[in-house]
């Protein structure tokens, strides 16, 4: 039993020193493992190849969302995304493996040395001032580089700045030089990209369309314009995460790893025509463009019916140059008295109060308001009283001519004792509304209307009624006459359509009714009744002749400067609004405009009825010719138009006759008609003769003859 | 000193003499019994060689997306340019200037086109 316990105290001591000696080992083992941690994080300094090994072969990349695109009404390209792209270039790449003789790189089959690089180089140069287009020479793209290569510049501040900002084809054409086709790890080349908008068509619309600017180094800089801007949240998307893994062949996803699927921007399709846009635009730069006191001006084109904003054009006069250029969104954003194209909203109270008719007589009196002293004779009656001898004249002519005298002698009539009832009427007009608009014009101006009160000036009230006293912007005073237009219902300005996903629509924004009866219908056809006057016959008589008849008013109205307190400086010279607003055809309305015209200070007078005038009618006569709407009808029972054969050439006559001989047909017809000439031919095959001899000019339209075999 | 008892150094000095010579005449493999796991070991040396092939083709063709995307990319950056520079030309007033510089008499109409009723 003693022994049998001997052997099992035996067996405990050699299990323990057994024990004891592994414990021994895993102590060792553990602080030299400690130790070596300690060397690894404090004291040993790989070299970089030895770290690539040591890192992880994938890597976590953000997919950059695709920014949606701006369409007009008929999906026409407004701004789309392309992107720019800046090239670096690590000129010391290799220098140190090559300094020691050639080097043999994998995937190539000769070797590779200093001389080499430096010949690739120099070929590259060759090439590159015409694919860069910058000015610079050969020598000098060479030298740059070499001068790189030659100092020495710690890594990370070796790269040099070869060419920013180039298009995709200048990227193609670049990858394919001597150099660079030789890839990133022997030629440098470093290549980052940049998405930049691209505006089809130009200048066009470009305070509307608007464009971003963020600056994460100075974000006070951050700009916000037009579409761009104020819809930037559904232009841009989310980003997506993605991880990347390296292998052989080159960088591919990890398939392995979680993605977070990037979100592309929705498109954003404009109530916009770029065609009514470009109109509008034209007719308005080529009115104000010779006039060098003219700051600017603005058009607004707007569909009756739906209230979709049309055309908006803004262009305002560079100090320093004198260039028109679409800076400021004047049709939002720049609010002012507008004058007597306001004495409309006034007329419509008069009517729809039962104070006035259109037919109401009373006395000119010599234009003078009896009552109100500081009052000026009003010139318009007294031009009128001149004109046609009368005494009298009715509220129709007044606003025809454009009298003051007619509606302050009205409203001082009817309103004197209850201003209120007169300002409240403005009101329900929304002439004090910014309508929640699509856009918004940082640092502009909104509507304002004096407040409803009873105890309002006298001169206050019938200054009011001239379109004084009051600010409005050119969008509020089309949607006002877009009222009357659509027989007294207020539709809502809007500029955005829908949001598009993939041509799918996804989000429908409808016409909004403002006001379903700012007046009666009868008020408003006895409106549209009076503006016909003021175009056919009266201040705005410029549109007599314009291809439909149009219904609008003009307005001038001196810009109260600021800064004086005065509508007028110490030597006579004035700032004007000259605007005309109308709606055509007049009996049966498709579309609103207003025409705004600014001026600098100038000693001349601007009115409505001229530059405003002028451009409206270019408008209408040209959206008119466009839109087959009123083109004629053709029935089975029509008077089908005699046409008349005419030769549309591309090129002016006196265009030497091309030799054509042994051309096939096609060809040879091409060649001939390109330079001004027509075609008769005969026979099939090749052309073996023709009429005229090549070389020679003849008059244009002239019938060469060919032979074929 | 350590003095190491209950072990039969003699006996442990056959069987490594003996191991060595098995694996001189090349049964070592056999006389662990391995042969029982054989189809095992083929079964996991098959797993890792699929693992291995199916890694490189997954890898092959992850290579051949990015490089399909690329070309995508490249041709969407060109269709996308190429369409700017189209829809820019449909500019009414382009048209126009475009008419004028190579001396044609076409100009916008100026009247609305008639239309055919069906």
């Amino acid at each position: 039993m003693a022994a049998r316990k001997d052997i099992q105290t035996e067996d405990r001591h050699r299990i323990s020193k057994i024990l004891w000696f592994l414990y021994c080992i895993f102590l060792l083992a553990s602080v030299a493992i400690i130790a070596k941690v300690v060397y690894l994080q404090y004291f040993w300094e790989p070299d970089s190849s030895t770290i690539n090994e040591f890192l992880p072969n994938n890597y976590k990349s953000t997919v950059k969302p695709e920014r949606g695109t701006i369409t007009d009404r008929n999906g026409k390209l407004l701004a789309t995304s392309t992107p720019l792209y800046t090239i670096h270039m690590d000129c010391q790449i290799l220098k140190r493996d090559m300094a020691g003789g050639k080097i043999k790189l994998w995937g190539r089959k000769d070797s590779l040395g200093e001389s080499d690089w430096r010949k690739m180089a120099r070929e590259m140069c060759q090439e590159l001032p015409a694919i860069l287009n910058e000015g610079r020479d050969a020598i000098s793209y060479y030298d740059s580089i070499i001068v790189n290569r030659d100092s020495r510049k710690k890594k990370g501040r070796r790269n040099m700045l070869l060419v920013k900002d180039i298009d995709h084809s200048t990227l193609e054409k670049l990858r394919q030089l001597p150099l660079f086709r030789e890839g990133k790890y022997i030629s440098g080349m470093k290549e980052s990209k940049t998405d930049a908008r691209k505006y089809p068509y130009e200048g066009l619309a470009a305070r509307v369309i608007g464009d971003i600017r963020i600056d994460p180094d100075e974000p006070q800089r951050n700009r916000f314009i037009g579409v761009e801007g104020e819809y930037d949240y559904i232009l841009h998307g989310k980003e997506g995460e993605q991880w990347m893994k390296e292998t052989d062949k080159g960088t591919v996803l990890d398939p392995d790893s979680t993605v977070v699927n990037v979100e592309h921007g929705a498109d954003i399709r404009t109530t916009l025509d770029i065609d009514i846009q470009d109109i509008a635009d034209r007719s308005l730069r080529k009115m104000i463009e010779p006039d060098e006191e003219i700051e600017g001006g603005c058009v607004v084109v707007m569909d009756v019916k739906t209230g979709a904003v049309r055309a908006m054009v803004n262009l305002q006069r560079d100090n320093k140059n004198g260039i028109l250029a679409e800076n400021f969104n004047m049709a939002v954003g720049r609010s002012g008295e507008p004058g007597s194209v306001f004495k409309t909203a006034t007329l419509m109270t008069l009517l729809e109060d039962g104070k006035t008719t259109l037919s109401h007589t009373m006395p000119t009196n010599g234009g003078k308001l009896n009552d109100f002293s500081k009052i000026k004779p009003c010139q318009e009656t007294l031009r009128y009283e001149r004109k046609t001898g009368k005494k009298t004249i009715t509220v129709g002519d007044g606003l025809r001519v454009s009298s003051n005298y007619v509606f302050q002698r009205l409203v001082a009539d009817h309103y004197q004792d209850c201003p209120d009832r007169f300002i409240s009427r403005l009101y329900e007009y929304n002439l004090h509304d910014a309508y929640k608009f699509d856009l918004k014009e940082k640092g502009g101006t909104l509507p304002e209307l004096p407040k409803v009160s009873n105890r309002m000036g006298k001169y206050d009230l019938l200054v009011t009624a001239i379109g004084y006293n009051v600010k409005e912007t050119p969008l509020n005073i089309a949607a006002f006459y877009n009222a009357i237009a659509n027989g007294g219902k207020m539709m809502k300005p809007y500029l955005i359509d829908a949001y598009e996903k993939n041509g799918q629509v996804t989000k429908k924004f409808e016409p909004v009714i403002l006001n379903g009866s700012i007046c009666s219908k009868a008020t408003a056809d006895s409106l549209t009744k009076a503006l016909t006057m003021v175009t056919l016959e009266g201040t705005g008589a410029r549109l007599k002749n314009a291809k439909c008849v149009v219904a609008g008013k003009t307005g001038t109205a001196r810009v109260y400067l600021e800064d004086i307190k005065n509508y007028e400086t110490q030597d006579g010279r004035r700032k004007y609004q000259a605007t005309f607003v109308g709606f055509f055809p007049a009996e049966k309305p498709l579309y609103t405009a207003i025409v705004c015209v600014y001026t600098k200070l100038r000693s001349t007078s601007i009115g409505g009825g001229s530059l405003p005038a002028m451009t409206f009618k270019e408008i209408v006569d040209d959206i008119w010719a466009l839109d087959t709407n009123w083109g004629k009808k053709l029935g089975k029972r029509s008077d089908v138009p005699d046409m008349k054969a005419q030769y549309i050439g591309t090129r002016k006559g006196g265009a030497p006759v091309p030799d054509v001989t042994g051309m096939g047909l096609k060809d040879a017809i091409y060649a001939l008609e390109n330079n001004g000439y027509r075609c008769e031919y005969e026979g099939i095959g090749h052309v073996v003769r023709q009429s005229h001899m090549p070389g020679q000019k003849y008059s244009k339209g002239e019938t060469i003859r060919l032979v074929l075999e | 000193m350590v003095r190491w008892k209950g072990i039969d150094w003699k006996a442990v000095g056959n069987a490594a003499l003996e191991t060595l010579r098995s694996i001189g005449r090349g049964d070592i493999l056999l006389r662990m019994r391995v042969d029982k796991l054989f189809p095992f070991i083929l079964y996991t040396f098959a797993l890792a060689l699929t693992s291995i092939w199916l890694s490189y083709k997954a890898d092959q063709t992850m290579y051949r997306v990015e490089t399909n995307k690329q070309i995508i990319e490249n041709l969407k950056i060109d269709n996308a340019k190429k369409t700017c520079e189209i829809v820019g030309l449909t500019r009414i007033s382009t048209v126009e200037r475009m008419l004028l510089e190579a001396g044609s008499e076409v100009k916008a109409p100026d009247k609305p086109a008639d239309i055919i009723k069906r």
